[in-house]
Formats: structure tokens, C-alpha cells, sequence
């Protein structure tokens, strides 16, 4: 990069689980109240911003171009352009990376970057044979045609297919994502009883977290959509009560028989949205504004869609090649709980001399991380995990985070479906 | 002075009538008009090679917005009213005669006399577009629909279509005047021109016209027979009148009397009914309700005026507002802006404030009425303009502030003095007080110019009335954009004096506080109520209390008598309701009345057996005093008022007293009612009640004036305006 970007303003809605206290608020309304936030924050006239781009993964029907509709509902100039884009988890780090670009290439000046997900929302799906016998019935002419056809009515037509299912199903080779998890814990070996004990680590850390007011700098209280009769002012996901004999009964979800992934130790399904303002460090300093820090490096790096829980390994390993950036050099580390079993594997892989000559193309390995810099108020397990939402609020929380510490320099980093990585070199100073 | 109607005659036989009132946005239908358009109609009748007319506007957005209201006011007698009448109904006949077809071009609003004209018209081709409406919003002047309007819309749509058109304000979108039959045709205003050029084209095929023709009689088919028939006609005109009864209460004539005449007209020929109109008219017109509404509406429209012309730029519709302190009054504030699609945050000290606020608003955009049509996309949508913030930061880019926190003189003086610091130079800040004054809030500001109150009427969802108010330091821009906005927000804005109560709650308070003192010697609330709901109020002073309140008023009340002493001490029924039961009003579901879902309000019975105990005295006033007390005590506030400059004129206090409190329209506003029983008489019942009830009936010094030298709050000779309005 040939100049830092800055993050200029941020923040984000609460996240709740799936079909919890926000499910009645589509993906776009969440959107716009982070949007409307950032902005307000930023103090910058709206009608200064230059484009909007959201990440999104389960676009909604109604909404087609989700950022400009955000846009709008968020009250932005109607002038303003706005794009959304999917790269899967990493969709709300693709929206900061793709704004970085117009930016450095002086396409824009400033620009919302963001993301967002009600995963409480997903639509069910009929099947193309229910699709099939309706256009049947509605192209048939006679109307012995039409009984003929309303006769091949069957029930199973009506059966639905549950959306996020569908999404969270890799399409080339037909494992959910919790089946990768469970792949990565055997070549790991990574036991049930450590997944079970990271899970609770989360959820100490995101509780304390909670309790001492380390999210009320980031999240912006919403209301309860269509009754606005409630606000929701905290996270819906951390339990300050869990126990570890509570997620040791659980069933695994995905091998019923010999898996160690489950519901306690996945990050659940959930709502919620984030955006920032960015602009090049240039433009900060010319209007003497000071960011909540700058995006100093970033890579994407993809491998097997099978062992995508190991996308930021790869990911890390390319960004420090192109920067010369060791671990040692990052003061926290957010690297995103899709799974318990995928951050020890990535804890694994990075200290490992032999993945990173095998896998990564180094010399050496890329280092131990400290897990008291690793995710040190909780992630996606406790916290929630909407995959359009993450990657922007894993860079918002990690700034205001470093600038608490009085330290200087971050990683983010996730994994994403499909097999890929990204990851985020991010500065206070 | 310029014609307004242009004559155009094409090679191919069609002529055009465009109407084009000079110098005005608007075309309305004067004598001059009238005349001039009678003369065209018979310049055009003999021409032989004329085959179509076409009418139409040149006024973007409006067809014809009605009559000329001011003419109307001139009226004194029913014979100049009946000539007026038949004048224009003449004109109307002529239009129909003619003897080629003619074809109203509707783009915009068709109302009043407007719609009479295109009802004269033989075809009607209206644009979609949401500015095209129709209407006869006569009645709520007092008067009835006079050029042909009673008979012509029910002959064309059926009366049982045709009465709530006739009988109230309800105006009705093209596309349902298209399927009553009342347009023949819809145009894209896009297209509008080939759209009529078709349809006079087939205006000239007899097979197409029979069809069009047809199309309009056949909307509807099963109604119409039935409505022909007598026991339907029964059932039509006894359901409409009994709408009238409930809506008015009896009060207004006018839309019994339009009632009346569609009945008897139906049943006869066109010449008939139109006689019969014309005479209903000639009995309305020259009324004392018809005059008194009359004024109101031009009284409002003078309002609206001054607070947009009232010289520079017009101020650009403001980027950001905010409120500070959500809860109720901040939430329904943050609606009114969200409304107006201006972003709006309220600030306030902690969430579930604002949570409120959010919840007041969402509530409003729910209540049945104008904004219930609002689907739940559009809702949301609008919602989005509210945001809610602790801090203050997000205040930096507000434009205008409204402050809305509790009604305490310190509290008030620190938040305007924290917010000062952070917001811009140029932000206008606004209070919303209630019954404080500018002076004494403003006392501990930096700039107090930029500094005044706007103060909104509880429910600000349905009050179209804001005072506001300058201190001594604020300066004349303020003023300006607080009045603009509050055009912008829909409200009709008046600039009243600074005192405490400022005008409305200083007249209000008075009149509420005797009406509690009647209860302790011994009236029951609730036929004090029923007294006042028979004089034409919305509801009595306990019913409203309960709505605004009570604790609200009694503090209120408290305030006020700190300035103005025994006038207005506070009656001890309200303190014993507010300190001893801690009663809330409507909002805790208990007050004077006991409110719940679904059921009627009633009498609140435990309230009724503690005030028998603690007043246990019978009393013996005639219902006529039980009415002339509160109202006597608020004639004399509002006369000080006008001794004290805190407002402009008579006409201007009377307008808000009825857009601010509901006062009832026909019977004028307080000092109408007082001119109509006259201030002599009015300052001898007050001398008696000095005796029997105490000095606070001493009349100012205004009635005194006024009553000792004979003479009236609408003086006769001040000008020409008040002069038209008196009644002798």
C-alpha cells in the first residue's frame, strides 16, 4: 500500500443469536443504524462521502444491492453511489479492502465501509420441483391442462430448504463448514475438552467485557423493529453463567457419532451490522481529523475449501511476506472464532515449524500467539458470529481495543468458507 | 388586468379554455372569473364550426382550488347570497348546454367550485398523478357546494357515493374518482396530451362514446337501483346523517342542510334541485357560523403567509435537528421532524429514555389518521430520520435544537448552558416550556439571540398549532427560521408575547383551574364536561386535564399562579387528585376517568366518592353558569392578553385557541363568542359573579373598557377586514 488508510469513525449494532431479540430487523435496517452512527460520528457532512460498500453474505430478496438501500434508509444523499460485496465470512473486511482501493487509486475521498447480516432472515427456499409444478399449473391452457397439472401435486413439494443451510454448505464439496471444523480437529487433534474449554474462555472474556463497559464505545443501542417498543442495548450471545460440564453434555452437531464440534463450541448463527469511515491518511491529516487508527497492510490467500479454517495461517503468512510484518510485532490479535477447533488450529499452525515450511513457503514458523493477545474480550463463539458483519466489526473492536491498551499495532484475521483467508495489519499511531 | 381564462380555437374544430389566474399559484374561481368565463361560453355557443371544448389549467398541480373565499364573506343577506349562487350556477348551466360535448382536463387539485365546474363539463380525463384529488369541502365553511355540486355528483356517481364527498372533507385520488365513474378517463400527466387527444378522437365515433358513457353508468349498478328505491334512500340518508350528528354534535347546519337538499333533489329534476341548493345557500351563507369559519380559514392561510414571506431566503429544509430529552414530548417532537424527512437525534441522559421516544414515535406512526396510510416500508423508512445518543457530540451538526427536558427552571438553565458550548454558532435553540419564560431561561445564556421558545401542543400528532416566542435578545433570523420550520413541519406557526404560559396555557389554565373549583362546590366533573361537549368542545376541561395530564397541569397551574396570583391559585380538587391520589390522566390509565383498552372512558368512582366526602356540599348552579364560569375566566385572560401585546390581533387569538385547543370552529374563538353575547352584558354577569364567587371575576381593564363604552373585540371601523366581520 502506498499510503495508510484511515478509520475515521465506527460502530456497530448489538449481535444476537439467530432468531433472538433482533430477528425482526432485516439485514438492511441493521445496516443503516450502524451507518447512520458512523457517520454522525465521523461529523463529516454526508454529502462528502464519495461511495457506500457493504459486505453481505445471504443477500435478502428485498433488497437487492443491499449498501444502497442501507444508504438510503440511513438517509444518505441520494447522489451517493453504493455497492455491496461477498467474499463469504470476509465480506465486511472485502467492503474495508475494496474502499482502500478506490482510495488509494483516488477514485473517492471518503467512503462507508461496512457490513451486515440477519441470519434470523434467511428465507426458506422451496425446491425447483415445487418451482417446476407451478409453472405447470401456470402455463397450462385448458383447463383439463390445469387439473392434469394441479394433480401432480405431491406433498414433498412443500418441503422447504432452510437457506442458511444451504449457505453454510461448501457447493464443491458438499461439507458444512462444521464438517471442516471437525476435519481440522482430527488433523490437529484437537480434543473435544480443549474445544470446550476455549469456548468457555470466550465467554469469561466477552462477559467481563460486557460488564465493564468495553463495548459501549463501539456498539450503538437500536430499537426493536416493527414495535420500537424495546432497545437493545447489549450483546444477546456472551452467558456469564456456562459452565464447562454444560457444554461438555452437548451433542456434536455435525458427527453425531465420533465428532467433537458442537453448538456450544461453534460460533452460533446471529444478527447484527458495523461500519466505518475511511479515508487515506493524506486526507486525515489535511483536515485535522484523528482516526481511531489506519489499515496499514492487508492479504487474501486461499487453499483446500476442505481446511478453510486455516485461511488466516495463509492469509497471515502472505501478509508478512509482502510487509516483512513478524508476529511479534502485533500487540492484540483478533482472529475470529468461527470455531473453537479452527483458533487452536490456527494457534497449531502458526507456531509450527512444519506447516509453514509444507504450507505457508517459509522458512521458519510464523510464531507463538500469546493468548492473552489473542481475542482477549471474546469473538464470534460468545459474541456472535453474522457473516457479512464480522470482518468489519473484528477492525472496529481491535482499534478501540489497542488505543485502551496504549499499544500500537493489530492483527485481524479470519477464516473464510469456501477456502480462503484474509487478514488486516491495523495501527493506532 | 389580464384575462385569466385564454380562448384557443384549432383549424380542426377544437376549442380551448385555459385557465391561468395572472400572478397567482394558484387558479380559484372569483366574480371576475366567473363573469369572464360566462362571456366566453357565449362567444362559443353559436360558432358553428366548434365540434369539442377542452377545459383545462395552466397552473401546475392545480385544476381549480375552489371559490373565492373572501367573496363569500361579503355576503350579508340571503337574497345577495341566492343571487351569487344562481349567478354561478347560470354559468355552470351554460357550460352544460353547450351544444358540442366538452372535456374537463384534470392535472391537480379539483376541489370546491373547481370540481363544479368539472362536474358541468360533459366528459372528466384526470391524470394519476398523487396531486390529482377531488372534493367539496364546503360544509366545513358552513356553507354547501353551490354551483350545481349537490345535484350534478350524485346524478353522475350515485348519492350513496356521492354524500361523504358532499358532507365532508374527505378528498378521494383519481383512480377511485375513476371507478366511481366521476372521471372517464386516466392520463399519465407524462402523456396527458395524446391521452386527451385519443379520447376526443373517440368522442367522435359514436360506438366508442356509447362505450364510455356506458362505463360511467354501469359503476356501481347494484347500489344505484337500490338507492333509487325508498327504502334504500331511507337507509342511505339515515346512515349519513347520523356520521353528521356524531361528528358535529349537532352544532354545524351546513352539512344537514346539504343532506337535505340531495335527498329532495334526487328526487326531482335538475332545475328543481338546483333551486333548492340555491336557497339552502342563501340561508347558510350570511351565517354567523359561516362567517366565523370562513375567517378561520383565512386567518390560518394569512398565518402560514406571514411566516413564509416574511422577507429574505427562504432557510433550506434543516440537515440535522435534534431533541433534548426524549421520553414523550421528545419522541413525539423526534416524529414530527421524521415526518418531514429531517434527521432528528434525541439526546437524553440514558437509553431507555430514548427507548421511550422511539417507542412514542413508532406509536404515532400507528394512530389512526392522516399518517395511517403510511405502509409499514414507509415507516420504517421515516423512523430512520430519528436516532437517539447520550453524548453530544452527534448535536454538532444540528441546525436546531429543541429543547424538550421537564419543567424546571435550573434543570433547563444547565442543559441550554452545557449544550451552548457544543453546538454551532449558527444552530438555532428552541424550548419547548410549557410555563416558564424565555426571559428567565435565557437569563444564564451566552447568546440568548439565537435563543426562543417553540412551543408544541399536547398531542403534537394532532395539534397544527406552535407558538413561538422571542425573548428580549432574540434576534429577528431566529424567529424567521423557527416560523419556517414549523411550516415545514406542517404546523401552522404564531408568534406570540413572552409571559409565562405564554398565550395558550395562560388562557387555558384559568378556565381549567374554575372548572375544578366548580367540582368543590359541589358540580360533578362529569356534567361539567357534558356542558362544555354541548357548547361544541371536543371534550370538557376533566376529560382534557386527564389527556394532558394532571400532574402536567397542576404543576402547570402552580407555575402560572406564582406570576398571576388568586386568578389563578390552584383549586384544591386538583391538588387533592395529584397529591393525595397521585391520579395521572389518560397516560396511567386513571385520572377524572378510568381509561382501558377497548372499553369507553368512564367516570372514575372512587374519585367521585372522595370528593363527595371532601366536599360535601350539593350545588345549585344552572348549566348556563356552569359553562359562562371557566369560559368567563379564560375571556378575561385572553383580553389581558391582548392588553399585555402578547398576541397580534383578536382574530389571531381566537385562530389559536381553536387550532390549539379545539375550541369549536363555528362558534369563532373566545372573544367572537363575547362579541356575539356582547361585552356589556358580558361585564354584568361578571360584576354578579365578583360578588358571589370572588374577586378573580373582575373584569380587565380592556372588558371594562369595551363593555362601559358599548363596543367590541372586533371593532367596527379598525379595518376593512374586521369590519366585513362584525355583525353590525
Amino acid at each position: 500500500m502506498t499510503e495508510r488508510i484511515a478509520i475515521v469513525s465506527g460502530a456497530r449494532t448489538p449481535m444476537a443469536k439467530a432468531h433472538g431479540p433482533l430477528r425482526d430487523i432485516p439485514a438492511d435496517d441493521l445496516g443503516a443504524f450502524a451507518v447512520k452512527e458512523a457517520v454522525s460520528r465521523a461529523g463529516i457532512d454526508p454529502t462528502e462521502y464519495n461511495e457506500v460498500i457493504v459486505g453481505n453474505v445471504a443477500h435478502p430478496p428485498d433488497a437487492p444491492n443491499i449498501a444502497r438501500v442501507i444508504a438510503l434508509k440511513a438517509g444518505l444523499p441520494r447522489s451517493l453511489p453504493a455497492y455491496t460485496v461477498h467474499r463469504n465470512c470476509a465480506s465486511g473486511m472485502e467492503a474495508i479492502t475494496s474502499a482502500a482501493a478506490k482510495l488509494l487509486l483516488g477514485e473517492a475521498e471518503i467512503v462507508i465501509a461496512g457490513g451486515t447480516e440477519s441470519m434470523s432472515q434467511v428465507p426458506l427456499m422451496f425446491g425447483s420441483e415445487y418451482t417446476e409444478f407451478l409453472t405447470r399449473v401456470k402455463s397450462s391452457k385448458t383447463l383439463r391442462e390445469r387439473l392434469r397439472a394441479l394433480a401432480s401435486f405431491r406433498p414433498r413439494l412443500l418441503k422447504p430448504e432452510t437457506g442458511v443451510t444451504k449457505g453454510l454448505t461448501d457447493p464443491i464439496i458438499g461439507m458444512m463448514m462444521g464438517d471442516t471444523a471437525e476435519l481440522l480437529a482430527r488433523e490437529f487433534r484437537i480434543t473435544r475438552h480443549q474445544q470446550d474449554e476455549y469456548a468457555l474462555l470466550s465467554h469469561r472474556r466477552a462477559v467481563a467485557a460486557r460488564e465493564q463497559g468495553l463495548f459501549t464505545d463501539e456498539i450503538i443501542p437500536i430499537p426493536i423493529l416493527p414495535q420500537y417498543a424495546e432497545i437493545q442495548l447489549e450483546d444477546y450471545g456472551p452467558r456469564r453463567n456456562q459452565t464447562i460440564e454444560q457444554l461438555a453434555k452437548l451433542k456434536p452437531y455435525f458427527n453425531r457419532h465420533t465428532g467433537t464440534v458442537t453448538a456450544g463450541n461453534s460460533s452460533p448463527i446471529s444478527d447484527g451490522a458495523a461500519a466505518l469511515t475511511l479515508m487515506r491518511e493524506s486526507s486525515a491529516r489535511e483536515r485535522g481529523v484523528e482516526p481511531l487508527g489506519y489499515l496499514r497492510a492487508y492479504a487474501y490467500a486461499a487453499l483446500a475449501p476442505q481446511r478453510m479454517g486455516l485461511g488466516p495461517a495463509y492469509a497471515t503468512a502472505r501478509m508478512f511476506g509482502h510487509t516483512g510484518a513478524e508476529l511479534q510485532d502485533f500487540d492484540v490479535i483478533e482472529l475470529n472464532e468461527g470455531f473453537a477447533a479452527v483458533v487452536i488450529a490456527n494457534e497449531l499452525a502458526f507456531r509450527s515449524e512444519a506447516f509453514a515450511r509444507e504450507y505457508l513457503n517459509r522458512m521458519h514458523a510464523l510464531g507463538e500467539i500469546d493468548r492473552e493477545r489473542l481475542n482477549p474480550q471474546g469473538g464470534a463463539i460468545s459474541l456472535g458470529h453474522p457473516v457479512g458483519m464480522t470482518g468489519t466489526r473484528l477492525v472496529l473492536h481491535l482499534l478501540l481495543e489497542l488505543r485502551r491498551r496504549r499499544a500500537n499495532t493489530g492483527l485481524a484475521t479470519l477464516c473464510v468458507g469456501g477456502g480462503q483467508g484474509a487478514a488486516m495489519m491495523l495501527e493506532v499511531a | 388586468m389580464a384575462n385569466a381564462w385564454k380562448l384557443t380555437v384549432a383549424n380542426n374544430g377544437t376549442a380551448e379554455l385555459l385557465f391561468d389566474l395572472p400572478g397567482e399559484a394558484t387558479n380559484i374561481l372569483s366574480a371576475q372569473t366567473l363573469e369572464e368565463l360566462n362571456d366566453l361560453l357565449r362567444e362559443l355557443r353559436p360558432r358553428k364550426e366548434i365540434t369539442r371544448l377542452i377545459v383545462k389549467s395552466a397552473k401546475p398541480n392545480v385544476f381549480i382550488a375552489d371559490a373565492d373565499l373572501t367573496e363569500f364573506r361579503r355576503i350579508t343577506t340571503a337574497a345577495a347570497a341566492e343571487h351569487t349562487c344562481a349567478a354561478g350556477q347560470q354559468i355552470m348551466d351554460r357550460l352544460e348546454a353547450l351544444p358540442f360535448p366538452s372535456v374537463a382536463v384534470i392535472s391537480g387539485a379539483c376541489l370546491g367550485a373547481g370540481l363544479e365546474l368539472a362536474l358541468a363539463c360533459s366528459y372528466r380525463v384526470a391524470t394519476d398523478e398523487p396531486e390529482t384529488v377531488f372534493g367539496l369541502p364546503q360544509v366545513n365553511l358552513g356553507i354547501l357546494p353551490a354551483f350545481g355540486g349537490t345535484q350534478r355528483l350524485p346524478r353522475l356517481i350515485g348519492t350513496a357515493q356521492a354524500l361523504p364527498i358532499i358532507l365532508s372533507r374527505k378528498q378521494i385520488d383519481a383512480k377511485r374518482a375513476y371507478r366511481l365513474g366521476l372521471v372517464d378517463r386516466l392520463a399519465a400527466e407524462a402523456f396527458l396530451d395524446e391521452t386527451v387527444d385519443r379520447f376526443v378522437q373517440e368522442l367522435g365515433q359514436r360506438r366508442r362514446r356509447t362505450a364510455i358513457e356506458k362505463r360511467r353508468r354501469s359503476r356501481g349498478r347494484a347500489t344505484r337501483l337500490w338507492e333509487r328505491t325508498p327504502p334504500g334512500q331511507r337507509i342511505i340518508y339515515d346512515r349519513c346523517k347520523r356520521e353528521v350528528l356524531k361528528r358535529t354534535a349537532g352544532h354545524h347546519p351546513a352539512p344537514l342542510q346539504a343532506l337535505e337538499v340531495v335527498r329532495r333533489g334526487t328526487n326531482t329534476n335538475l332545475h328543481r334541485g338546483l333551486a333548492l341548493e340555491c336557497e339552502a345557500f342563501g340561508e347558510l351563507a350570511p351565517s354567523r357560523v359561516t362567517k366565523n369559519l370562513i375567517q378561520l380559514a383565512l386567518t390560518q392561510a394569512e398565518l402560514r403567509h406571514q411566516a413564509i414571506l416574511s422577507s429574505g431566503v427562504v432557510p433550506q429544509k434543516p440537515k440535522q435537528a435534534a431533541v433534548l430529552g426524549a421520553g414523550v414530548m421528545g419522541g413525539s417532537i423526534a416524529w414530527l421532524f421524521s415526518n418531514s424527512e429531517i434527521p432528528v437525534t434525541m439526546k437524553d441522559l440514558e437509553w431507555p429514555r430514548i427507548a421511550d421516544g422511539y417507542r412514542r414515535a413508532a406509536e404515532i406512526y400507528r394512530e389512526p389518521g392522516e399518517h395511517a396510510k403510511l405502509d409499514e416500508r414507509e415507516t420504517r423508512r421515516k423512523m430512520h430520520y430519528i436516532t437517539g445518543t447520550l453524548g453530544y457530540r452527534p448535536l454538532r451538526r444540528a441546525e436546531i435544537v429543541i429543547e424538550a427536558v421537564a419543567e424546571d427552571l435550573q434543570l433547563k438553565r444547565t442543559v441550554l448552558a452545557e449544550l451552548e458550548v457544543e453546538v454551532h454558532e449558527e444552530t438555532v435553540i428552541a424550548t419547548n416550556t410549557s410555563s416558564l419564560t424565555v426571559a428567565k431561561i435565557a437569563a444564564g445564556m451566552r447568546n440568548p439571540h439565537r435563543f426562543a421558545a417553540m412551543h408544541f401542543f399536547k398531542p403534537v400528532s394532532r395539534m397544527p398549532l406552535v407558538e413561538i416566542v422571542a425573548g428580549e435578545q432574540t434576534d429577528r433570523e431566529t424567529l424567521r427560521r423557527l416560523a419556517h420550520l414549523a411550516v415545514r413541519l406542517g404546523r401552522t406557526p404564531i408568534v406570540v408575547g413572552d409571559c409565562p404560559g405564554f398565550l395558550m396555557n395562560r388562557m387555558l389554565v384559568p378556565c381549567l383551574n374554575e372548572a375544578a373549583v366548580l367540582v368543590e362546590e359541589g358540580v360533578e366533573f362529569a356534567q361539567v364536561d357534558r356542558v362544555f361537549t354541548e357548547y361544541g368542545m371536543p371534550m370538557g376541561p376533566f376529560r382534557w386535564i386527564d389527556e394532558i395530564g394532571i400532574d402536567a397541569v397542576y404543576e402547570m397551574i402552580e407555575t402560572l399562579a406564582g406570576t398571576y396570583g388568586e386568578r389563578m391559585r390552584p383549586s384544591s380538587l386538583l391538588a387533592m387528585v395529584t397529591e393525595e391520589m397521585a391520579l395521572k390522566g389518560r397516560k396511567g390509565g386513571k385520572g377524572f376517568y378510568i381509561y382501558g383498552a377497548g372499553t369507553k372512558a368512564h367516570p372514575n368512582g372512587e374519585l367521585i366518592t372522595r370528593i363527595s366526602r371532601k366536599f360535601p356540599i350539593r350545588s345549585n348552579l344552572i348549566n348556563e353558569d356552569i359553562l359562562r364560569r371557566p369560559l368567563y375566566m379564560m375571556l378575561n385572560e385572553a383580553a389581558r392578553c391582548l392588553e399585555d401585546n402578547i398576541v397580534a390581533s383578536p382574530q389571531f387569538l381566537d385562530m389559536a385557541l381553536i387550532m390549539g385547543t379545539g375550541f369549536p370552529a363555528f362558534r369563532g374563538g373566545i372573544l367572537r363568542w363575547a362579541d356575539e353575547l356582547e361585552p356589556a352584558e358580558v361585564i354584568k354577569t361578571m360584576a354578579e359573579y365578583t360578588r358571589r364567587f370572588g374577586k378573580r371575576y373582575t373584569p380587565s381593564a380592556m372588558l371594562s373598557e369595551l363593555g362601559s363604552r358599548n363596543r367590541f373585540f372586533y371593532d367596527p371601523g379598525a379595518s376593512e377586514e374586521t369590519q366585513l366581520n362584525t355583525k353590525r
